[in-house]
């Protein structure tokens, strides 16, 4: 990847090679930067989830111990949450939001590095717990070992006294400072920075989806963060917001979790809702069906995400008119997600479909994602839920949303923008086997936990007695994420070869819709030679044809588009923001502060310095131009 | 046909063969099973079971629309070799949008009576005549106490630990209570789980339509011991239960306290 994005790379940049990456500021280099270190994030969540199916693949076996599982099976959550599907999302939001909306930069450059290295040093940090445990060559895995959702008082101080929940709270906590840079970034971006033209009603529905996507962030990362806070003070020093042996209520906890954890899952789906949203129009060379429908169907899902955590919560006892209510809104929240299912389906339906690799995972994504969604509303069926609540049935569920969804959305995308980043299309063919492999993988691994559920087999247990008819669905879920492993290296050599000697992809190789396309592969380094004034959704569409009175297009004759996108050289005129290693040196103080936390105050002010310098450099720094 | 047609319609018979396989398999699997939620022995998964049925069938009839749908699309809409045209331009059709849109919350609203009703159904207070048990976990057992049956001393009888004794057909009113983190009681067979949960008692009520043998296991994760942390519902006849609460040394019972209920209860005071 390194070598196409030297293309990309603009003329007289001061720093070069490594250099370039590490002071970038650039939001297509920082994309990229998220979009690689999420997918090695990935490699390890993934690593990860086989382990835990080669455990469980057969009835008593002890492969790992119980702490080793426990280390591993919250890591997979806490890693694949935290650190892929987010992070995927944003790497997309990076790379297409100033493309897709006419602007050269974000608003916020040097911040949006700073949020990437805040987020990759957080990862890191939480990954390095495992080698705290002693020797972790003895399987001494020193991980968070409570589980991705953490709840009190399992993660007091006196039933998990070792270091892995500091580093669990100390890195989401982390993590939580990049996000919410993040989101606020994009917030401002979105509505500061569009082309002229570029009213909210002719963003594309990615632009809309990020948007939405960005507001969650901003309101649910604080509540994790206070829940953090008090488990830190709880944890450090002898508070009791959860301790039950000084009287406290820990499922203060659960509120708190899932207040921000079920606008989190919305976070993890609306930008590849996005991204779908931007493919199937292109393939099926129609517009998107009832544009304004999928907009507020996708805010209408960002608000009432904020009135269903409860239903995470169905068996703790919160009395039948919290659970009716609950039941309720979660019923309804499924209807905005139903109405875009059915617009998707309608922008296919009529249309000339292309079936490239991209449409492929779009449309495995409606297919999945719908299964994700049906499997949603019996757990809305509240006395339904109490049997299926932390079973297999529930893991089924999320990863039919997350992984049939998010990533087969995200996939989807990879393929469709690579060659708008690095030049060169990836293999079709490759894709295509990347495509079944891992939609049978998937479906071999997800579906027999459904069947596991409904068999009454919990979730987060180590190992199982034979006898309870769930043996052969274990084993068939453990070859299905083998399958899905292979499917991963399929893409992986896809990548590879693709960047060596990939097919030239030209401008836009798909006839596509969005500005984006308007621009050279890659794009330069300021993007637009000139902003594009913007006409109508759709716009760069519209400047190849012109819809004829039957609502059949015509090509716009040859010239004429083209004079909306010459490449002139005006681009050395462009005012582009210099790099700059502070973001990163102030990311590198919020790690030094965190184990300080952990192992001695004395890091801690060290880590404030660090912070201090790089904030006042970043300040300060004068402009190199 | 060229030859990458001819792999991807291999993987897609191949796929197709699978599933069916699956299904099958499913469905002969879905019988059995000690704990089977899709096969109840007592009017609370009774219930849970129905509710679940009630709701996947709908569901399934949705999914087989929009899984229809998409193979549908794909086969009757996909690019013929050299067909360039651009198909007509369509922005959307409101009146065919509101519909899809109202239609689910109809359905929707329509499946939430039901599940309302089941809420307070199974949320309710156990009977007044209810068999008390007070259940207790720790890390990594279950206790089970009987208030009602006292032995000689005035002390509540106790079942051996992971053991809980019940009489069949009679509603049996459950208190818990932890003794360090969150468990989950569950007994998919007789009911589904209720939060044990440290200074938030919890309540539920159970009732076994027939005497047997019920697998339980803990279904809230609370550390190392998480996977064995599993029990056994007992079930017996009345004769049976009664026979056994004497064996662990109960005196008083209900029908020898009911002669003298006053007693019973000023005495705890």
């Amino acid at each position: 990847m390194a070598e196409a994005m030297k293309q990309a790379r603009g003329a007289g940049e001061p720093y070069h090679g490594i250099w370039s990456w590490l002071s970038t500021v650039d939001h297509k280099k920082i994309g990229v930067l998220y979009g690689v270190a999420a997918f090695i994030f990935f490699l390890a969540g993934g690593v990860e989830a086989l382990v835990v199916r080669l455990q469980l693949a057969r009835p008593n076996q002890s492969l790992l111990n119980p702490d080793q599982y426990n280390a591993i099976f919250t890591m997979h959550g806490t890693t694949m949450i935290f650190l892929v599907v987010m992070p995927l999302g944003v790497a997309f939001m990076n790379l297409l939001i100033p493309l897709m909306i006419g602007a050269r930069d974000v608003a916020f450059p040097r911040l949006n590095a700073f949020s990437f290295w805040v987020f990759l040093l957080g990862g890191i940090f939480l990954n390095v717990s495992f080698f705290t445990g002693g020797n972790i060559f003895k399987g001494q895995l020193g991980a968070p070992d409570t589980g991705w959702y953490g709840y009190a008082p399992l993660t007091e101080s006196a039933y998990s006294p070792g270091t892995g929940v500091d580093f669990w709270m100390l890195g989401i906590q982390i993590l939580g400072i990049a996000s919410l840079a993040g989101g606020f970034n994009f917030i401002v971006t979105i509505l500061n920075m569009r082309a002229p033209g570029m009213s909210l009603f002719r963003m594309p529905v990615f632009v809309w989806m990020s948007l939405v996507t960005s507001f969650l962030l901003i309101f649910a990362m604080p509540v994790i963060a206070v829940a953090m806070f008090e488990l830190t003070f709880d944890r450090l020093f002898s508070a009791n917001f959860f301790n039950a042996n000084a009287g406290a209520t820990p499922l203060l906890w659960q509120h708190m979790f899932w207040m921000f954890g079920h606008p989190e899952v919305y976070i993890l789906i609306l930008p590849a809702m996005g991204i779908v949203s931007e493919i199937l129009p292109t393939f099926s060379r129609k517009p998107l069906f009832g544009y304004p429908f999928v907009v507020f169907s996708g805010i209408a899902i960002g608000f009432m995400s904020w009135g269903v955590w409860a239903h995470h919560m169905f068996t703790s006892g919160l009395g039948t008119a919290a659970n009716s209510a609950f039941g309720i809104s979660t019923i309804m929240i499924s209807v905005p997600t139903g109405v875009k299912i059915f617009n998707w389906l309608a922008t296919l339906w009529g249309g000339n479909l292309r079936m490239k690799t991209p449409l492929y995972f779009a449309i495995g994504f409606i297919a999945m994602f719908t299964i994700g969604g049906l499997t949603g509303v019996t757990h809305s069926a509240v006395p339904s839920d109490y049997q299926q609540n932390d079973t297999y049935y529930i893991v089924a569920h999320f990863h039919q949303v997350l992984f049939g969804g998010a990533l087969f959305g995200i996939f989807g995308g990879i393929y469709y923008w690579f060659p708008k980043f690095t030049g060169k299309l990836l293999s079709d063919h490759l894709g295509k086997w990347n495509f079944w492999l891992m939609l049978i993988g998937f479906n071999l691994t997800f579906q027999p936990m459904m069947v596991l559920g409904l068999l009454g087999m919990p979730r987060r247990i180590q190992t199982y007695p034979s006898g309870l008819g769930w043996d052969f669905w274990n084993m068939l879920a453990t070859v299905g994420a083998f399958t899905i492993a292979v499917s991963v290296l399929v893409f992986m050599y896809n990548v590879f070869i693709s960047l060596r000697r990939g097919e030239a992809a030209g401008d836009d190789p798909w006839d596509a819709r969005t500005l984006e396309w308007s621009i050279p592969s890659p794009p330069p380094e300021h993007n637009f030679d000139v902003i594009p004034v913007v006409h109508s959704v759709d716009d760069w569409w519209h400047k190849k044809y012109v819809e004829g009175p039957d609502g059949v297009p015509v090509p716009v004759p040859a010239g004429a588009a083209v004079a909306t996108a010459t490449h002139g050289d005006a681009g050395h005129a462009i005012h582009m923001p210099s790099p700059s290693y502070f973001p990163l040196i102030a990311a590198c103080g919020l790690p030094v502060m965190a184990f300080g936390f952990i192992y001695s105050f004395a890091l801690i002010p060290v880590g404030v310095i660090i912070l201090a310098v790089g904030l006042f450099g970043w300040a300060l720094e004068p402009a190199s131009e | 046909m060229s030859r990458r047609g001819v792999y991807l319609r291999r993987a897609l018979v191949g796929a197709f063969a699978l599933a069916t396989v699956v299904l099958f398999a499913g469905c002969a699997s879905i019988v059995g099973g000690a704990q089977n939620t899709l096969a109840p022995a007592g009017p609370v998964a009774g219930r849970e079971r129905d509710i679940y049925l009630l709701v996947i069938w709908p569901a399934a009839a949705v999914f087989v629309l929009v899984e229809g749908l998409v193979l549908l699309i794909v086969f009757k809409f996909r690019n013929r070799k050299g067909d360039e045209s651009i198909p007509r331009q369509v922005h959307g059709n409101p009146a065919l949008e509101v519909a899809w849109t109202v239609a689910p919350a109809i359905l929707l609203a329509i499946v939430a009576v039901p599940v309302l009703a089941g809420v307070v159904a199974l949320g309710r207070e156990p009977h007044k005549g209810a068999t008390r048990v007070n259940v207790t976990a720790i890390q990594w057992l279950w206790q089970f106490e009987y208030p009602d049956y006292k032995d000689a001393t005035g002390k509540p009888i106790s079942s051996p630990n992971n053991e809980m004794h019940i009489p069949a057909g009679t509603e049996i009113g459950l208190q818990f209570h932890s003794g360090d983190v969150i468990h989950s009681f569950w007994v998919p067979k007789l009911a589904g789980k209720i939060a044990v949960i440290p200074n938030h008692p919890n309540h539920m009520w159970i009732k076994a339509d027939h005497p047997g043998d019920y697998s339980g296991q803990c279904a809230e994760f609370c550390g190392f011991g998480h996977a064995g942390m599993r029990f056994r519902v007992i079930v017996q006849t009345p004769q049976e239960f009664a026979a056994w609460a004497k064996s662990q040394g109960a005196v008083t019972t209900p029908s020898t306290a009911s002669s003298q209920p006053q007693a019973v209860a000023s005495g705890g005071n």
